[in-house]
């Protein structure tokens, strides 16, 4: 009796963690993008006014936090101080298959970053700005379909597994 | 001897070419690779150095051709992908720079561009597709000045106003460099002490800035305006730095010889340059001319190639328009 009222929480609870993790995934994804696009925004007044180097403003930013978008900068440079003739975009990519094999991203968040990197540092301040401000906006309507997803999801993905946990344990003792 | 104390240039530059194009250049000979002057990159065209002042081809397996058959054809994405190293992956970091055609990179090389040039109110707004590139590898030649210093001072040791006189790529800029060098630092065995220099540099060529950065030595009494345009430039330098000597490159508008006389009634001394194959030459010419029949330059050094990049031709005195030389001197170094 005793060793079935411990399993029987033990079930209950690990399906509850199960889906708190579920939900946190949600939330993760929300702040991830949130951050991305403050670290966007820098990205631009810094080109605007300051026109520094992408590897000394990428190196810069990348010290300020430690979500993926800075992870992908400080990777990103950490390549290309290398010199061995990998091209902005070249090392842009890989650094972020590298960052990105944990993230809670989504893959079209992952490919409107990668996009980006495609323009970067290729032209005129004017045109920087343009395309820096085009993969803000999409990554906005990625973050606003997040909260929506996020505010349905976590209170469900919780609720879903802590009564997963009951059924097994109603179904099986 | 001479080459193994050379500073290897090419080194400098070559982290700046592309994968492709690193990789056929690096597999020339090392005597061409030290005597490499420019490496041209143009779009669809065979990829070309310059060096002991000839041009050659490059072809697929990286050694030099005299005719274009065979030869390695540069392509856009080549192009593109150098300027990202030139630039350091940000053009816009260099918008500015790029609006005279040129950028100078770490080392004081420089890298003139071509492409479609963008306008706005009549104005150069920026450049885009880029077409060519020539990346022209500067090289400090030190001692080039030492033959002529002991023209360039009076009876008692001061420095008296210079023109230099040069057809292009004889090495007048270089020979500049290492006047304005040696009377920095002084020159303990002709007794002449160091002065204070002011540089207007306009086309960066002198001092050769990157970002901020004098990368020619050019002793330790120099100040530099980057990019000034020489005659405003002059005149700043006069009122902020009291400079004994200014230094210029190439001076011959209107406005630059009111700067002279500026700076002349300062009692500032003057060292600049002028293109010209001979004296005669620029006797013709309208300001420079004057300035130069009223005796303002009291030495004019004149250049030419008869004996290889900067030979000095000769070395005049400007008021009675003697040679003070013999004969030409051979003046390569390194």
């Amino acid at each position: 009796m005793m060793i079935k009222m411990i399993l029987s929480i033990l079930i209950v609870v690990g399906s509850t963690l199960i889906g708190i993790i579920y939900a946190n995934a949600y939330i993760q994804r929300t702040k991830s993008l949130n951050n991305i696009i403050g670290t966007l925004q820098t990205l631009e007044s810094e080109i605007v006014y300051c026109a520094t180097p992408l590897p000394f403003l990428l190196r810069k930013i990348s010290t300020r936090d430690n979500q993926d978008i800075n992870r992908v900068f400080s990777k990103t440079v950490d390549i290309l101080d290398k010199k061995d003739g990998s091209t902005f975009f070249n090392a842009w990519k890989e650094a972020i298959h590298i960052e990105t094999k944990n993230t809670v991203l989504s893959a079209d968040d992952i490919e409107l970053l990668v996009q980006l990197g495609n323009n970067l540092g290729t032209s005129d301040i004017e045109d920087q700005v343009k395309h820096i401000r085009l993969a803000m906006e999409e990554i906005k309507r990625n973050y606003e379909a997040a909260i929506l997803a996020q505010n349905n999801n976590v209170k469900l993905c919780k609720n879903l597994g802590f009564l997963f946990g009951v059924t097994i344990v109603i179904l099986f003792f | 001897m001479m080459n193994q104390m050379q500073p290897n240039y090419f080194h400098q530059i070559e982290m700046f070419l592309c994968p492709e194009i690193r990789a056929l250049v690096s597999k020339l000979p090392k005597d061409i690779l030290n005597a490499i002057e420019e490496v041209r990159l143009r779009v669809h065209r065979p990829l070309m150095i310059y060096c002991n002042g000839k041009d050659h081809f490059i072809d697929v397996n990286g050694k030099t051709k005299e005719s274009a058959n065979a030869s390695y054809i540069v392509t856009k994405k080549n192009i593109e992908n150098t300027l990202q190293f030139i630039t350091n992956y940000s053009i816009y970091s260099v918008e500015e720079e790029m609006k005279n055609g040129y950028i100078t990179v770490q080392g004081g090389h420089r890298v003139g561009i071509v492409g479609k040039v963008l306008l706005s109110k009549n104005e150069i707004k920026s450049m885009k597709e880029f077409s060519g590139l020539n990346i022209r590898i500067s090289k400090e030649k030190k001692g080039i000045a030492s033959s002529i210093l002991k023209y360039m001072v009076n009876d008692k040791k001061e420095f008296i106003n210079t023109i230099i006189v040069s057809p292009p790529q004889c090495g007048k800029t270089t020979l500049l460099r290492d006047i304005i060098r040696n009377f920095s630092e002084g020159v303990p065995e002709l007794g002449i002490s160091g002065q204070k220099i002011g540089v207007v540099d306009e086309r960066s060529e002198i001092a050769a800035c990157f970002q901020g950065v004098p990368q020619n030595d050019l002793g330790p009494r120099v100040d530099v305006l980057d990019a000034c345009p020489k005659a405003i430039g002059m005149m700043m330098l006069v009122r902020a730095m009291s400079p004994n000597i200014i230094a210029t490159d190439e001076i011959g508008r209107g406005e630059d010889i009111n700067a002279i006389e500026e700076a002349l009634l300062a009692g500032i001394k003057l060292i600049t340059t002028v293109h010209g194959k001979t004296l005669d030459d620029i006797l013709q010419r309208m300001y420079i001319g004057d300035l130069i029949k009223r005796g303002v330059f009291e030495r004019v050094v004149v250049l030419s190639n008869s004996k290889g990049v900067g030979t000095i031709e000769k070395v005049l005195d400007g008021i009675t328009l003697k040679e003070l030389t013999k004969a030409s001197i051979k003046n390569k170094v390194g």
